[in-house]
C-alpha cells in the first residue's frame, strides 16, 4: 500500500465579484492494480480505448488528460469523450483540460472508456486502486 | 472575460518502485472556444441527514428552478400545447419541458401566445384534456458545453461514503475528504447527478460547484 496525495487548485482572475481561490487536499491510501502515468493515442472507437477495466471489487481513482496533441508533437483540438463502457456520457475533454474522479465498476459491469472526436487524441491516464472502497 | 485555471497535483513518496509528481494545469474556456468560462454556481454546501438514505439529486440539469403550466391539453402525436393562461411567467423558445408523456429532452420549441406553445418533439400519448399540467425550467445545462463540477465529501468520518450517480450508473464512491473534478457533457436532461450516501452514521456534508458556460 502506499499514500497518493491528491491536490485540487482553483483560482479566478477576474470578474466574478468573490473570485474563486481555493485548495482542497485529500489523502489515498492506494494499492494494486494501478497504472502510473501512461500516454495513450485514442482513437474515434471507443471499445479501442478502454483504460480501466471493470472490476466489480475495487474502487479506482482515475486521472486523465488531453495531451493538446494527436501523437504526442502534432497539436490538434479534437476533443475525447469520457464514457463508462455502459454508454453514459461523463464528459469531454478538450486540448489540454483533465478530470479527477472515482470510478467503482458499478458491481463490475463498467469500466472507463475514451473515445476522439473526429480524429485521434493522445492522452495521459493513470489509476489506483483505493484500499479503503469496497 | 474571467481566466479560471484549475490545478491538480498528485504525489507520493512510496507509490509504485519510484515516487510520483504530477502537477497540470488547465484554464477553463468555452467549448471549441478560447473564450474563458463565464458562469459559476458558487459553492453549494448540501446536508444529508443520517436518516436519509436515498439517492437525491445534488445537481440538476435545470438551471433556474421550474414552473408548472396548468390546464394543458395535449394529443397524442401532437405538439401543441394549449394551456391556462399564467401572466406571472413568460414561456420562451428552448426552455426544457418535462412531463407524462413529454419526449425525453423536449424543449418549448415556438412561443405562440399566452395559452400556446409548440414543442420541439411531438407527445408520446395525451395529456388529459384540460386537466394535466407541465412543468418548464427556465433553463438547462446544454449537452458538450464546458461545464466542470467539483464534489467534495467534506465529512469527517471515516467509514461513511457517498454514491455519485449519473443516469442510474454509479460513478464511484467518495469518502470523508475525498474530492472529484470532472467535465460534464448532460447530453439530455436526464443527465443529472445525484448522490446517496445509504450507509451514513453520521449527518454528511456535500459541497459542489459548477463552473462552465450553462446553456450558452
Amino acid at each position: 500500500m502506499a499514500t497518493l496525495i491528491p491536490t485540487l487548485t482553483l483560482t479566478d482572475s477576474t470578474s466574478y465579484s468573490d473570485e474563486v481561490s481555493f485548495s482542497v487536499t485529500d489523502s489515498l491510501t492506494v494499492k494494486a492494480p494501478s497504472s502510473s502515468l501512461t500516454t495513450l493515442v485514442v482513437d474515434t472507437t471507443g471499445a479501442n480505448n478502454i483504460i480501466v477495466p471493470a472490476n466489480a471489487d475495487k474502487q479506482t481513482w482515475v486521472f486523465i488528460r488531453h495531451t493538446g496533441t494527436s501523437d504526442g508533437s502534432s497539436s490538434t483540438s479534437a476533443h475525447v469523450d469520457i464514457e463508462l463502457t455502459g454508454d453514459v456520457a461523463i464528459g469531454t475533454l478538450k486540448a489540454n483540460e483533465w478530470l479527477w474522479f472515482p470510478h467503482c465498476g458499478n458491481g463490475g459491469s463498467t469500466g472507463i472508456q475514451l473515445q476522439a472526436v473526429g480524429s485521434a487524441v493522445a492522452c495521459e491516464y493513470a489509476y489506483w486502486s483505493d484500499n479503503t472502497a469496497q | 472575460m474571467p481566466t479560471t485555471t484549475a490545478t491538480i497535483t498528485l504525489s507520493s513518496a512510496d507509490i509504485d518502485a519510484s515516487p510520483l509528481s504530477v502537477s497540470t494545469t488547465m484554464t477553463l474556456s468555452k467549448a471549441a472556444l478560447t473564450t474563458g468560462v463565464d458562469q459559476i454556481t458558487g459553492m453549494n454546501r448540501r446536508i444529508i441527514r443520517a436518516d436519509d438514505i436515498t439517492k437525491v439529486m445534488l445537481i440538476s440539469t435545470i438551471i433556474g428552478g421550474v414552473y408548472t403550466t396548468k390546464g394543458v391539453t395535449l394529443a397524442s402525436d401532437d405538439a401543441t400545447v394549449t394551456h391556462v393562461a399564467d401572466s406571472t411567467v413568460t414561456t420562451r423558445a428552448g426552455q426544457p419541458v418535462i412531463g407524462t408523456n413529454i419526449a425525453t429532452d423536449a424543449t418549448v420549441s415556438t412561443f405562440t401566445d399566452t395559452t400556446h406553445f409548440e414543442l420541439s418533439a411531438v407527445a408520446a400519448d395525451a395529456v388529459a384534456s384540460a386537466k394535466g399540467s407541465l412543468t418548464i425550467g427556465y433553463s438547462k445545462y446544454t449537452a458538450n458545453k464546458a461545464n466542470k463540477v467539483y464534489i467534495c465529501n467534506s465529512s469527517t468520518d471515516d467509514t461513511d461514503y457517498i454514491v455519485i450517480t449519473i443516469k442510474n450508473e454509479e460513478i464511484g464512491r467518495l469518502y470523508a475528504g475525498d474530492w472529484m473534478f470532472f467535465p460534464w457533457s448532460a447530453p439530455d436532461i436526464a443527465s443529472s447527478i445525484f448522490v446517496t450516501a445509504a450507509t451514513q452514521t453520521n449527518t454528511t456534508i456535500v459541497d459542489w460547484m459548477v463552473i462552465g458556460e450553462g446553456d450558452s
